[in-house]
């Protein structure tokens, strides 16, 4: 138990007081705060706050209102101008001072019929404001409400039949929570998965494993390794979760109509803690079975993508999925222990999943994970002091 | 020069008589248009193909049913009763439910006209599939709000019939066309992966050899620039070999099945853009293997290049994240600023030159930076083939790149 321990620590303190594992860990949020900068400051860059003319030639416009302006918005709605004549709007077009020009047709209320001009492409956001300018004002005089219902429309609010789950569908942010579990996971299964394989084949390609086998057991230092390697992912996980918690707090906060509801239920929580954590030290201890095998850092790779492909599957046939989450190849996907992890806690958001198939997938999980660690312990134990020739699996468990 | 041509020469005989090329060359092809062809079958509620069905099987559609409890809904649309079916009160509602009758319902509370809310209930929950047949629903209710007024109620649903004139001279994209609206973004991705993989053929051939200790071999006998040209020149090739090969057999799958692309290869392969697409691929190939070749002389080994590659190539991914600011404005401050940027240049160049017109003197700089910078990039590179930094094996480090780029290391 000692030297478990001892392998533990060396292994975990040797990666994560690293510089780059600080730098590893900073990275994913900095990578996610530069896209949402690039894509604001696309939009941005996509917005044109000048106003458009329009020239009524059917009369219904003549008291236009403008769209309302709300205070601080981030791209206030467009304003638009009244012309008389056309060759005065002609000319504010030329010199820039209106983006677009509409003009409507005199049988505009039977037609619809509306015509646009304008230099070069306008503003992104000109097209749909004066949609929404034309139904404003088509609607002026009528009960406020129904004008509301028209023009905003009705907010569903799902349900299943016994009640016990519901969901706006102005919080489609939950939708993500699954997505960005999933990819949490896979992300620290790669690193620590990564760090494992290399701990281990290092090791052997320079003989410490010779020296490091005198002192401790073959089961002692793959288990130390396991866990200490194991750690290191769950350290990056999980603060990464906390960052994630409070920037969500914040988020929250600042803008409260965004919510994320219901579903981050507690057995949602134990779901997916049930799923990651036996998937997790399967995934492990392949790895660690798959470094004692070969005797390559760069065959060691290769190997260890033939188990890291099953796993992103499911992201693949995510459209399928959420779609269809009852569907046959979601319920395969789900039951599969490799695809499980990706799979189960996406279906669980979006649908009802039988207790007895959830209890089915995890005891699969649970068991797959028993496998692995013996597969690994037995391939640890035969391959661990073997150079040049690798040890096929045929020998691992031939002599079982 | 006599030994450039000699590296060139062998380099590209290695390279493409390799196994994997061959393998990459049929095989990604091969797999693109299987995962295509299913992935292209699984989108929309009736998956197409045999194994689009198999993978999704279609969910069997019944009628919804509504409770009204506002009494807004005074009549039905005409052609939706099969769809939506009015029920007096929840039990009815339940009890058709139970029956198989219907497969979910709304219930419309008498406050809705203030707050807008229904509640939809089904029995499988799934929030993202069940969405996509409520508006039928909210279309009966608007119906219903205007029922004294089917003209407005038109004017409503479809506020205009836009007829759009563009009064410059620049031609404008036409983004209700499907075809020309993806001409970019294809542009943009396709140039994208060729430049990536072909830098990355340079990265790997340069590990590879410093790994094995060829490379200190070849030193004795040949300058680093010799070598270096030798090996660009040859894997710029390759890489131009493969996009042939790829763009050939997609033009022929896209012909053979008689989709709507051949209409688009019309608009990619122009002549003009051909000519400056080969123009600015070879460009910023050539920086951008300059680049790795860099990396690839500091890394000890190949697992420390893939990390260090990311840094090095984040540059070019800069105009991904701005194709619809290039799309849209391809004029634009934007564009123009990372279209003369040399390591964004090549990209962001060629997508404004499949949307708009390029003013030459915009092209010309732009070239002229990207040559600089290339012969620029290229002697820094050479000077990195230093024995101590290629025996050294010390970790990749930024600031170590940096600086010997600079030629201070």
């Amino acid at each position: 138990m000692n030297n478990i321990w001892l392998v533990f620590k060396h292994e975990y303190s040797r990666h994560v007081l690293r510089k780059r594992f600080i730098i590893a860990v900073l990275s994913l949020p900095l990578m996610a705060l530069v896209i949402i900068a690039a894509s604001f400051l696309a939009v941005g860059s996509g917005y044109d706050g000048r106003p458009a003319g329009y020239i009524d030639q059917s009369g219904l416009f003549a008291h236009a209102q403008q769209l309302p302006v709300e205070k601080d918005e981030f791209m206030p709605p467009i304003q638009f101008r009244a012309y008389m004549d056309e060759a005065a709007a002609q000319a504010d077009l030329e010199n820039k001072t209106i983006q677009a020009l509409f003009v409507i047709a005199p049988d505009y209320m039977e037609s619809g019929n509306v015509q646009m001009i304008a230099l070069d492409s306008p503003g992104s956001q000109v097209q749909s404001d004066f949609r929404s300018f034309l139904v404003s004002n088509l609607l002026t005089g009528k009960d406020p409400n129904v004008v509301d219902r028209l023009t905003k429309g009705s907010t569903l609010k799902i349900k299943n039949i016994e009640g016990s789950r519901e969901m706006a569908d102005n919080n489609f942010l939950a939708v993500l929570v699954p997505i960005i579990a999933g990819v949490l996971f896979m992300v620290s299964i790669n690193t620590s998965g990564g760090y494992l394989l290399q701990a281990v084949v290092e090791e052997k390609e320079n003989r410490t494993m010779e020296i490091m086998i005198t002192s401790v057991s073959p089961a002692q230092l793959m288990a130390g390794k396991i866990l200490g390697n194991l750690s290191v992912g769950l350290t990056q996980v999980v603060i990464w979760v906390l960052g994630g918690v409070a920037a969500i707090n914040l988020l929250m906060r600042a803008s409260p109509e965004l919510e994320v509801g219901s579903l981050i239920t507690p057995s949602y929580f134990w779901l997916i803690i049930g799923t990651f954590i036996p998937s997790f030290i399967m995934v492990a201890a392949l790895m660690a079975a798959v470094g004692a095998t070969v005797t390559e850092t760069r065959e060691a790779q290769q190997v260890s993508g033939l188990f890291t492909l099953p796993i992103f599957l499911p992201l693949w046939f995510i459209s399928v999925i959420m779609s269809h989450p009852n569907g046959v190849l979601a319920k395969v996907l789900s039951i599969f222990p490799l695809t499980a992890p990706l799979t189960l806690p996406m279906r669980a958001v979006l649908t009802d999943i039988p207790a007895l198939e959830i209890i089915l997938t995890i005891s699969l999980l649970i068991l797959t994970a028993v496998v692995a660690i013996w597969f690994a312990s037995r391939a640890f134990r035969l391959g661990m002091l073997r150079y040049g020739k690798r040890l096929s699996w045929k020998e691992v468990f031939r002599r079982a | 020069m006599e030994k450039m041509l000699l590296v060139l020469k062998h380099e590209f005989r290695i390279v493409v008589l390799r196994k994997s090329f061959f393998i990459t060359l049929l095989l990604v092809p091969i797999i693109a248009t299987i995962v295509f062809a299913i992935f292209g079958s699984l989108g929309g509620i009736e998956p197409t193909s045999a194994i689009g069905r198999i993978i999704s099987s279609p969910e069997e559609v019944k009628p919804e049913g509504v409770i009204d409890q506002s009494g807004l809904i005074k009549s039905m649309m005409a052609g939706i009763e099969e769809d939506l079916i009015l029920f007096p009160d929840e039990a009815a509602a339940n009890q058709a439910l139970q029956a198989g009758q219907i497969g979910s319902y709304y219930i419309i509370p008498p406050d809705f006209l203030q707050s807008g809310e229904i509640t939809y209930l089904r029995t499988d929950f799934n929030p993202l599939g069940g969405m996509d047949r409520s508006g039928n629903l909210f279309a009966v209710i608007r119906h219903n709000l205007l029922i004294d007024d089917p003209q407005l109620l038109e004017r409503i649903n479809q506020p205009y019939n836009l007829e759009v004139t563009y009064t410059s001279q620049q031609p404008v994209r036409d983004t209700t066309s499907f075809v020309s609206f993806m001409v970019p973004y294809i542009v943009v991705m396709l140039f994208y992966m060729v430049i990536l993989t072909s830098a990355s053929m340079m990265l790997n051939s340069i590990t590879t050899e410093k790994e094995n200790r060829v490379m200190e071999v070849l030193m004795t006998s040949i300058t680093p620039t010799q070598m270096l040209g030798g090996k660009i020149i040859a894997l710029g090739l390759a890489g131009l070999l493969q996009t042939a090969v790829w763009m050939g057999y997609g033009y022929l799958v896209m012909v053979l099945s008689r989709s709507v692309i051949p209409e688009l290869a019309s608009y990619i392969f122009t002549p003009a853009l051909l000519i400056w697409g080969v123009v600015f691929f070879l460009l910023g190939y050539a920086i951008y293997a300059a680049l790795m070749s860099g990396v690839g002389a500091l890394v000890p080994n190949m697992r420390e290049a893939s990390q260090a590659t990311t840094i090095v190539i984040i540059p070019l991914v800069i105009p991904l994240f701005f194709i619809n600011t290039l799309a849209e404005k391809p004029n634009g401050i934007i564009s123009l600023v990372l279209s003369l940027f040399p390591l964004t240049s090549p990209i962001t160049m060629m997508a404004r030159l499949s949307t708009a017109i390029v003013p030459w003197w915009q092209l010309a700089i732009s070239i002229a930076l990207l040559v600089a910078t290339a012969y620029l990039l290229i002697r820094a590179v050479a000077g990195m083939f230093r024995a101590q930094r290629l025996l050294s094996g010390q970790a990749f480090k930024m600031k170590l790149f940096l600086r010997a780029l600079v030629g201070k290391a």
